[in-house]
């Protein structure tokens, strides 16, 4: 909003432009004369250098014209880079071409056909690993702030009390112990659960992987887990949540919904933690539970045609013949598997079971990463699965590192899985493959409605049924 | 570099990997790793040093993941502008660029010397002409062809409109036409 005097002003000027003369429109402001005099004379001789309105006109059209040729320049360049990118001949081009583009011509041609350089297989490999390690870190990290965050805001006192309880609920095999430990367990669960699914219980309950509230379902396995203090105690609530996964997902299925992969992940992570689990039980302790897991596998294998879901076959056989073997032999792995197992331990997360560290998480997702890795390596001297046509890469000379696989478009590796219930094989020492994953070749494949099944072990000798980890690379 | 993925999926991969998925960072890696390597690559001319600054951009991506929103823009432009704004550091911290070794610069492999010699001194020639450009001509081109993006993918990730994407692409093309030449690089 102009103030009064910049309006006067103003009003001034444009009388100025109608052709009044300066002395007849400071009449009109008699007590603003002084004030506007030196203004309007100043605004006069500027006026006065101003082109004629003809000339205005003039530069006017050039200007315009100016423009226009510069947006036809702009749009012939576009045209030129998609040309080249369209595979049309250089020389072509060259030859229908006026003088002032042909050097655009020969620029974007060379900047299409010039290969691209590629980076060390072995430094994106080593990437790949480093990015994966830090995010299942801070996915730890951020667990286990949740964790915390589900405890109530307890006085010191009752604080002190409840980790001196936890302290002394130490794993024992002492059934006495464990009841006692179970009952505590399951009245602390249930206030956690209470506290902070108020209001919300039946929906967590009834809820299915990827609706709202089935984290807080979730949350409430953990919350579980926290307080389960021995091996007997946690095999049994991974068996029972293995089985309500797989119901969840059988649910999904039933309703024409999606599974999502970490659904399924979960529900093999559950799992191979309840095997680790069994295996720390002493001999007479483990039948059942190792039977009762050898169903669960068992269920999930034949479910697979309803799920229509990914289910890593080979994950399945292994934990097959590893509850086979806990069945049959009730024997100990030797203490040297344990121990490369444990050296080769990686942070990749399994179902999280409780404040206890452990020194081998199995995780679901491992036997995945590393079955593909050592076909990834026999097949790192191809080149990649074509992907969808795409007329802007897909010409001779360019980099062929830009046919990037389509959706799904993973190579399969044979599959060499044994019958189901075949005989339990021996229990061979787990050595995890050094070999890189392929760059250029997705581990595993795009999430689909009807996905197929993820490429089995590569290779048909010593496939351990114990459940391979990843190596482990050191960060810089 | 896979431009034809479905939007969802895209939103679900992001909406995983903000919650720390390892997988979803794998996935992301693998999707994206060429082509902001390739163009971090010629923007600094040094093949050690654009695997460096490319796990860099993954790294700083993984710690702001937290922050990225689907907001009309595809999520490799956010990654393109991490790599933008570490190349553009790099700049700072050595605004000397060090010369081109062939040496250093050979690619390993089967391939004929003669071949890897010609190429080798192609590729230099070319980004000897990349360094005539403006940084904005620069990522212009090295975004259109080396990565083969679109002008309105371009233009999200520098924060031009189509038409200032266009312009900057004329300008690149004749600066690099003038150094180049206009027969010097066509061979039959």
């Amino acid at each position: 909003m102009r103030s009064q005097p910049e309006q006067v002003l103003d009003a001034c000027i444009a009388q100025l432009d109608r052709g009044h003369d300066l002395e007849a429109v400071l009449a009109a402001y008699p007590d603003q004369a002084d004030v506007l005099r030196p203004m309007l004379v100043a605004a006069a001789l500027m006026r006065l250098d101003a082109p004629p309105p003809v000339h205005k006109s003039a530069h006017k059209a050039q200007f315009l014209a100016a423009v226009h040729e510069r947006r036809r320049q702009v749009e012939t360049a576009n045209g030129i880079v998609v040309e080249v990118k369209a595979g049309v001949p250089v020389r072509e081009m060259l030859a229908r071409s006026a003088p002032d583009l042909r050097p655009l011509v020969v620029a974007a041609w060379r900047m299409y056909t010039t290969p691209a350089p590629s980076p060390a297989p072995g430094t994106v490999a080593a990437g790949r690993e480093r990015i994966m390690a830090m995010a299942a870190r801070r996915q730890a990290a951020r667990r286990r702030a949740a964790r915390r965050s589900l405890l109530p805001q307890l006085p010191l006192r009752a604080a002190r009390a409840l980790v001196g309880l936890r302290r002394g609920l130490a794993p024992s095999p002492s059934l006495g112990r464990r009841a006692w430990s179970g009952s505590v367990a399951a009245i602390l669960s249930v206030a956690l659960v209470g506290m902070t699914a108020a209001g919300l219980g039946t929906a967590a309950a009834s809820s299915l992987p990827g609706e709202s509230f089935y984290s807080v379902k979730e949350l409430g396995r953990s919350a579980q887990m926290l307080f389960a203090f021995d091996p007997a105690r946690r095999a049994e609530l991974h068996l029972r949540f293995a089985e309500q996964r797989l119901r969840e997902m059988e649910a999904l299925a039933a309703s024409g919904r999606p599974i999502p992969r970490h659904a399924v992940e979960q529900w093999l992570s559950g799992q191979a933690s309840a095997l680790e689990d069994i295996r720390a039980l002493p001999r007479q302790e483990r039948e059942l539970l190792a039977d009762r897991l050898l169903t669960a596998v068992d269920r999930g294998r034949s479910a697979q045609s309803s799920l229509g879901t990914v289910l890593d076959d080979a994950a399945l056989d292994r934990l097959l013949r590893s509850s086979h073997a806990l069945v049959d032999r009730g024997t100990a792995e030797p203490p040297a598997a344990r121990a490369a197992e444990r050296s080769d331990a990686r942070e990749l997360p399994a179902e999280k079971t409780g404040p206890r560290p452990r020194a081998a998480e199995a995780d679901g997702r491992a036997p995945m990463r590393a079955e593909v890795a050592a076909p990834a390596a026999e097949s790192a001297p191809q080149s990649p699965p074509a992907g969808p046509a795409d007329p802007q890469v897909a010409q001779p000379g360019h980099d062929q590192d830009e046919a990037r696989p389509a959706s799904g478009g993973r190579a399969p590796a044979a599959s060499t899985r044994p019958a189901p219930g075949a005989p339990a094989a021996p229990e061979p020492v787990v050595t995890p493959t050094d070999a890189p994953p392929a760059f250029n070749q997705p581990v595993f494949e795009e999430p689909t409605d009807t996905p197929g099944p993820l490429p089995g072990p590569g290779s048909s000798q010593g496939d351990p049924p114990d459940l391979p980890v990843e190596p482990v690379t050191p960060l810089p | 570099m896979e431009r034809h993925r479905p939007v969802q999926e895209e939103h679900e991969l992001v909406r995983r990997a903000q919650a720390y998925e390892p997988i979803a960072f794998g996935e992301i890696y693998e999707r994206y790793y060429l082509g902001v390597y390739k163009y971090i690559y010629y923007r600094v001319g040094d093949q050690s040093l654009a695997e460096d600054l490319t796990m860099e951009v993954f790294v700083k991506s993984m710690e702001a993941i937290d922050s990225f929103s689907f907001r009309g823009v595809p999520f490799s432009a956010w990654l393109y502008r991490i790599a933008s704004n570490l190349v553009i550091d790099h700049f700072r911290r050595q605004p000397e660029q060090p010369e081109l070794s062939l040496e250093e610069k050979l690619v390993a492999g089967a391939e004929h010397p003669t071949q890897v010699l010609d190429q080798e001194l192609s590729h230099q020639a070319l980004q000897r002409a990349l360094c005539e450009l403006t940084d904005d001509q620069q990522q212009v081109i090295v975004l259109k062809f080396v990565d083969g993006l679109s002008n309105l993918e371009v233009a999200q990730i520098l924060g031009k409109t189509e038409g200032a994407v266009k312009s900057l692409q004329h300008r690149a093309l004749a600066s690099l036409g003038r150094v180049l030449g206009e027969q010097g690089e066509v061979t039959a």
